[in-house]
């Protein structure tokens, strides 16, 4: 049955230029090692596998592929969340993810088609966040798209606005931002466009600790780094967003871009000290807010460990 | 000889130790009960010599249970159907001595593993409703095992009325595994009890809109017992 999906995908990656038969083989692995663990409810792995697809996808210089990661880390994050405070609803939580996966691998199968691949992981963001309200949020709460745009471009003016503060190692603005973004979905729900605009920030966030490593021992940012990575990002999700406009594979480059540099990034500056931070940012920036610890702070408690010793 | 049941996980307590005696005939011995690495509780055999696990050094400060004391002795007196936990976790029942070994005993609860027909999955991704009266079926399961400890097999489906074709109802089957028929229709009966106290619950604390839904869902909605 795989052998014959994989017969069936070659031919389709063959026509959108991918020629190396090795290349799918790899990342389908990936994808379907990536849907065993969320059979098997294991969420954590699950995130470690979207980690594989994505760092492949980025090897093999597959965006489409890098999306499709992207969107299942996203999944893998939300199932962490529910089995750690909601396991009492696994079960009926887990059919949303169920048809997700299933609509994406078939979509995987196909071809891949970026579209579709945005409007499932809409469906399932709005869906899931009925799984994330609590019990009076679920009666108090009604669906207010409209109230979820109002509030979209105020905090994303505000962003830009304020985005130089980035440059600020302390700075918690992109991690504010995220939690104003997702309380607002989970609570009011929202339209594809703001699903987008959430993973490209979730992303970016990411991207931030990682060019805070890159600039330790320094409390700023470089004025090169900042432009390179940060700044550039912030400009394109806020005025696509505030022009409406919904050009999908300009998006779609852009969140390869990010997780391009991220995953780069990580390689060259997860050293072993910061380990015990990256992981959990990471996972869930926004819900778990983890104060970003400069390596410098690290340094300073190791060596103080050190001389005590 | 009679075999109790062999390795009840330590993080199921006393309670279920207790529970494992009082349905099987008593004897006046005394067991030992002892825990392995992974924390699971050997309940022996009735007239069987217990050789102790040697306590292995790891994570004591893990130690979840606090029932399970370093060789407490706890002593089960005949016709008690309360269980008196103070501190070191003493149950009574029939002139039995348990001493339990201490070692962490990392909780794992059971699994709930609640399957849903394909309808009924369909309903949950289109009709949010529909999903919040099935979770709150789910979650109002899982607190029952983890209360009772028990093992189900359970799953939700649409079923015909073979009466009334058009009308179609919602069942939760119950599976309850090696129990006997009267315990089965008593825990049958807790379930009922506590699910639909639970609709009540939510009846009351809803918009309109949403009653109107919920009464009609609960209309259809059936606890069946699989035997």
């Amino acid at each position: 049955m795989i052998k014959e999906k994989f017969k069936n995908l070659k031919n389709n990656y063959l026509i959108a230029n991918m020629n190396d038969s090795l290349d799918i083989e790899i990342l389908t692995q990936d994808l379907e090692y990536c849907i065993k663990t969320f059979e098997n409810d294991n969420f954590s792995l699950m995130n470690v596998a979207t980690n594989r697809l994505m760092e492949n996808s980025i090897f093999l210089e597959n965006k489409e592929t890098f999306l499709v990661a992207a969107i299942l880390k996203d999944i893998a994050n939300d199932y962490i969340g529910i089995f750690q405070y909601k396991r009492n609803i696994l079960n009926s939580a887990k059919v949303i993810g169920k048809k997700t996966i299933t609509s994406i691998k078939t979509n995987y199968y196909n071809g891949i088609n970026i579209e579709s691949l945005w409007q499932d992981f809409n469906e399932f963001t709005v869906k899931i966040s009925e799984f994330h309200k609590d019990e009076l949020e679920s009666e108090v709460y009604k669906k207010n798209t409209e109230f979820t745009s109002i509030i979209f471009e105020k905090i994303l003016k505000f962003f830009e606005e304020n985005k130089e503060s980035l440059k600020k190692i302390h700075c918690t603005l992109i991690n504010g931002v995220l939690g104003v973004i997702i309380r607002i979905m989970k609570n009011h729900s929202c339209a594809l466009k703001e699903s987008m605009v959430y993973l490209y920030i979730k992303l970016l966030a990411i991207l931030y600790n990682y060019v805070i490593e890159k600039n330790f021992p320094e409390e700023e940012i470089n004025e090169d780094d900042y432009k390179e990575y940060l700044e550039v990002h912030v400009d394109f999700i806020v005025k696509n967003y505030l022009n409406d406009s919904l050009d999908f594979n300009k998006y779609n480059s852009e969140l390869w871009e990010i997780g391009k540099q991220y995953r780069e990034l990580y390689f060259l500056f997860n050293t072993p000290r910061v380990v015990a931070k990256a992981p959990v940012s990471e996972i869930v920036p926004a819900l778990v807010r983890v104060p970003i610890i400069p390596s410098r702070k690290i340094g300073e408690n190791e060596e103080k460990e050190e001389k005590e010793n | 000889m009679e075999s109790i049941q062999s390795n009840v996980e330590a993080s199921q307590d006393i309670t279920r130790i207790y529970n494992n005696l009082k349905y099987n005939n008593t004897s006046d011995v005394n067991l030992t009960f002892s825990t392995d690495a992974s924390g699971i509780i050997d309940l022996p055999e009735r007239g069987t010599e217990i050789h102790k696990i040697d306590r292995i050094n790891v994570h004591r400060n893990e130690i979840i249970h606090r029932s399970l004391k370093s060789h407490k002795k706890i002593e089960f007196f005949r016709d008690s159907s309360s269980i008196e936990t103070h501190h070191a976790s003493y149950l009574k029942f029939p002139n039995k001595e348990i001493k339990v070994d201490s070692l962490p005993a990392e909780i794992t609860p059971f699994k709930l593993d609640l399957q849903f027909s394909k309808k009924v999955e369909n309903l949950i991704i289109h009709d949010s409703i529909f999903g919040r009266f099935i979770s709150e079926i789910e979650r109002n399961l899982n607190e029952f095992i983890k209360h009772e400890h028990m093992k189900l097999e359970n799953k939700i489906f649409f079923e015909e009325d073979w009466e009334i074709p058009d009308y179609e109802k919602l069942i939760l089957s119950l599976n309850f595994k090696g129990i006997p028929f009267k315990r089965e229709m008593l825990l049958w009966k807790m379930i009922n009890t506590m699910v639909y106290e639970r609709i009540k619950h939510i009846i009351l604390y809803s918009s309109e809109e949403k009653v109107r839904r919920i009464k009609e869902l609960k209309k259809k909605f059936f606890i069946k017992l699989e035997m």
